[in-house]
């Protein structure tokens, strides 16, 4: 409950996220489909005569006044868009290297509710990637859903075209691991973003001197004798698997963006919208 | 133990100067076990895989880190030494060595006793209670100069130290050694003569032997301005002043003030007053203001009191015997003036006429008393022999003169009194054909205040040696025997005129005494003046510390100060690592 209040209070304030209708084949460029049926659109479908139960609001007056009859104006129906969500709950997850700071997992599930109530609000479908298909959206089941611990990489379930993924977790696994995730979902018109949650030593490896690590997962040690000597290192390893799994992104279509757990979390929900303001902007042009 | 230019730095417990030899060890160990590596858990260990292999962190201990917690270690050590800064220099023994305060509280110590006292206080200030201490003084009101009467501990000498009280006589010391030696410290004890800076000749060669029994031993002097007399020549360029302190400001005191050149020939013979209720008087000396080169001395010989003692008027290469029990320093005492006309190294010896008639001397009687026939007939046949006896006028006119005298005294004439016989001081004739002095020259002209009439009945068989101006005698000489007796018509003190000071004496002594050698056989030395000695160093062995009686500031126990610095050091420290290691810190709350 704790988890869902946060969420709300993340995305409290910030506009729907709708998907662009007319988007160009660009990120997210699914954009909403057209159902070449009748329904709430914006753009118009065709012409029918006024029948019980009709909005009134709905009569086009200018045709109707072209003949006996009273027509209303119908425009497309547009079908919402699907967007799946996962969050990584492995143990390496669960993790957090100080007491006020929330875990790994804890941080990316708080912001993808953000997300899903964001592009609910939008008209978007929103599931869980590992319910396998899409419901209606239930925020409560979603919740349940992303919080559910597992260890292995979600699989990808058949998808109408064009929908849309985010994964969130730390991609320890790397580009190698996920390339076959991504190119499938490429290979089926679908879209995503994938959202790295770090803690700040991870980020930072703010160690001096000898230091003992101890793995999360597994019972791994590690004794580095001067840890000032390591830090370039590691930082330099850590840039160069972000790099990778950035341009793996890149050259599907996906976006890639890395997050630490001690941002706010309005500012990590802004960076995540940010993206779509930048993918807009790039249809416009 | 160490001087250095602030001070001394004593050490209470230099034993734990030992620790020191733990901190390359502590230096050692440190680097040899390295320190507990500090535990996280951390996700991204995958990134960590592979890595180089790094050399251990201690072989990087950064050397500023290393010199920063050797300071503090050796700090720490130094911190239990207990060290205690004095700005005095006296070293500070240890709690179970006695120590042994010798307190000048004579005359010379009139114008200093407050600084003596402090500064035998200050001496007990750094010491526990229970540390020996033994107090004497050189001039005791009772007659024990042992004031502590044997060891007591702190307080108590503290308490004695107060209660001493200045006495206007000289040093006794022959008691004060026989109390140190009574007390059977040496050599343990600490002793530290705490001095006016003015002590007796003899006395002090008899301190010295007494204090080499010591191993330790400090002497604390004043500086020299503060001896009790002060002679410094004016810069007023009409005049030459001079300014003459003295140590009391009680009874009106009058003093010679006698310039001499660098021969030793006197140029000047003033006198002062200073009276009741003033220490110090200035006046202009009788000479011209070019004459000042010329002064190389500056003397005032009254109250045995000699600012500058590098007068050394000529030598007389002769042993002269004194008929006197010892040398009183009184203005009036004439023997005084006889024995500052000398040099050192004449052998002025004191002794009863038996001893001296023995010794076959030249003997000088400062006066003229009317000597029992029993000693009259031993001097008669010691004359006979080969003596001579050279005899000085007195104030008193002898009513009953012995046959031996050369010549009749008739009366005293006086110069400097209300009757003023004399418009002008007589000056000396030249001396007569066949005199001794005939081939003397002096630089000087002496002249006379006070003189005896003789009686010109009595001069057939006499030879006349010197005459004043006026052709009266001077000194008158007569024949005993195979010896001869001399007489001078003039006392040996100021009041009879300059001549005693001046350059003439002596040498005019010198021909007096001169004997066949052949006379001056078997002769015992027996050497007593009653010279004043300036404590410095030049005079007091390079074995014994000179202490500066003025500096009596506190000491201060520096080990509360060792460790507030080291403790700082050590925050210091532990700010570097807290800064260096900010991020870790963070990390872990």
């Amino acid at each position: 409950m704790r988890l869902i209040a946060e969420s709300s209070e993340t995305a409290k304030g910030f506009k729907p996220l709708i998907l662009p209708h007319h988007a160009p084949k660009n990120l997210f460029g699914a954009g909403a489909r057209s159902a070449r049926r009748s329904g709430v659109g914006e753009d118009f479908f065709s012409y029918r005569e006024y029948g019980f139960g009709d909005d009134a609001r709905q009569i086009d007056w200018r045709h109707s006044a072209r003949s006996d009859e009273i027509f209303i104006r119908e425009h497309e129906r547009l079908l919402p868009h699907h967007v799946y969500l996962d969050c990584d709950t492995s143990p390496a997850m669960q993790f957090n290297s100080r007491g006020n700071l929330p875990t790994k997992a804890y941080a990316a599930q708080r912001l993808l509710l953000a997300a899903a109530q964001l592009l609910m609000q939008g008209e978007s479908k929103v599931s869980s990637l590992r319910a396998g298909r899409m419901h209606k959206n239930n925020f409560a089941e979603l919740t349940q859903q992303l919080c559910a611990a597992h260890e292995n990489l979600p699989s990808l379930p058949k998808m109408n075209p064009r929908s849309f993924i985010l994964l969130a977790g730390d991609f320890r696994q790397g580009a190698k691991i996920w390339k076959s995730f991504i190119s499938r979902a490429y290979d089926m018109n679908v879209l995503g973003i994938c959202i790295q949650m770090l803690d700040p030593i991870e980020h930072e490896f703010p160690f001096y001197g000898r230091i003992r690590l101890e793995s999360v997962e597994e019972q791994e040690i590690i004794i580095i004798p001067n840890s000032d000597i390591v830090r370039p290192l590691y930082l330099d390893r850590m840039a160069r698997e972000q790099s990778e799994m950035q341009r793996l992104c890149e050259r599907h279509g996906w976006r890639w963006l890395s997050l630490t757990t001690d941002m706010p979390p309005r500012m990590q929900l802004g960076k995540f919208l940010e993206l779509f303001t930048y993918a807009r902007d790039i249809g416009n042009e | 133990m160490s001087d250095t230019l602030l001070g001394k730095i004593n050490l209470q417990s230099p034993e734990y100067f030992w620790l020191l030899l733990v901190v390359p060890l502590l230096w050692w160990l440190l680097r040899l076990i390295p320190p507990d590596a500090v535990r996280r858990r951390f996700p991204s260990l995958r990134l960590l895989q592979n890595l180089p292999r790094l050399r251990p962190q201690t072989a990087f201990t950064p050397l500023w880190l290393l010199i920063l917690r050797g300071a503090i270690m050796i700090l720490f050590v130094l911190g239990f030494t207990s060290p205690i800064w004095s700005s005095g220099d006296i070293d500070l023994p240890p709690p179970d060595q006695p120590i042994m305060l010798l307190i000048d509280n004579c005359w010379s110590a009139v114008p200093n006793f407050q600084a003596l006292r402090d500064k035998a206080l200050s001496i007990l200030e750094p010491l526990p209670p229970e540390q020996n201490i033994a107090v004497l003084v050189t001039c005791p009101a009772t007659a024990d100069p042992m004031i502590s009467q044997g060891v007591v501990p702190v307080p108590r000498a503290r308490a004695l130290i107060h209660r001493i009280k200045l006495q206007d006589e000289t040093a006794d010391w022959a008691r004060l050694l026989h109390a140190m030696q009574t007390l059977e410290l040496a050599p343990i004890a600490n002793v530290t003569f705490v001095s006016s800076g003015l002590i007796y000749h003899d006395d002090l060669a008899r301190l010295l032997q007494e204090l080499s029994a010591y191993d330790q031993v400090a002497i604390a002097l004043p500086p020299e301005s503060l001896l009790p007399v002060i002679l410094s020549p004016a810069t007023d360029r009409q005049k030459i002043r001079v300014e003459v302190q003295r140590f009391t400001d009680i009874g009106t005191s009058v003093y010679n003030i006698i310039t001499r050149d660098k021969n030793g020939y006197i140029l000047t013979l003033d006198k002062i007053q200073i009276p009741d209720g003033k220490r110090s008087e200035s006046m202009a000396l009788s000479i011209p203001p070019e004459a000042l080169e010329e002064i190389s001395t500056l003397q005032i010989p009254n109250m045995g009191m000699t600012a500058q003692l590098s007068w050394n008027p000529p030598e007389i290469p002769a042993r002269i015997g004194l008929v006197a029990n010892n040398l009183v320093n009184s203005f009036t005492n004439p023997n005084r003036y006889l024995n500052a006309a000398l040099t050192d190294k004449t052998q002025l010896v004191i002794n009863n006429w038996p001893a001296l008639l023995e010794q076959n001397l030249p003997v000088i009687i400062s006066a003229v008393p009317e000597l029992p026939t029993e000693q009259l007939n031993a001097i008669a046949a010691w004359l006979q022999q080969g003596g001579r006896l050279i005899r000085f006028a007195g104030l008193e006119v002898p009513s009953n003169p012995d046959q031996l005298l050369p010549g009749r005294p008739m009366e005293m004439l006086y110069h400097l009194n209300e009757q003023f016989l004399y418009p002008e001081p007589l000056g000396l004739a030249a001396f007569p054909p066949d005199s001794p002095f005939q081939n003397l020259r002096f630089h000087f002209s002496p002249h006379f205040y006070q003189h005896w009439l003789i009686n010109a009945v009595d001069l057939s068989d006499k030879r006349i040696w010197a005459n004043y101006a006026d052709q009266t005698p001077m000194i008158l000489s007569k024949t005993v025997g195979q010896g001869e007796s001399l007489l001078i018509t003039t006392p040996p003190t100021p009041s009879g005129g300059n001549w005693i000071f001046s350059g003439a004496f002596p040498a005019m002594l010198e021909k007096m005494i001169a004997r066949p050698t052949n006379a001056l056989t078997n002769i015992k030395t027996v050497i007593e003046t009653d010279q004043i000695t300036v404590l410095n160093k030049n005079n007091i062995p390079d074995n014994i510390a000179i202490t500066d009686l003025n500096n009596i500031q506190a000491r201060i126990m520096l080990a509360p100060y060792i460790f507030i610095l080291a403790i700082l050091l050590w925050l210091a420290d532990q700010a570097l690592i807290i800064t260096r290691f900010a991020g870790l810190i963070r990390a872990e709350k």
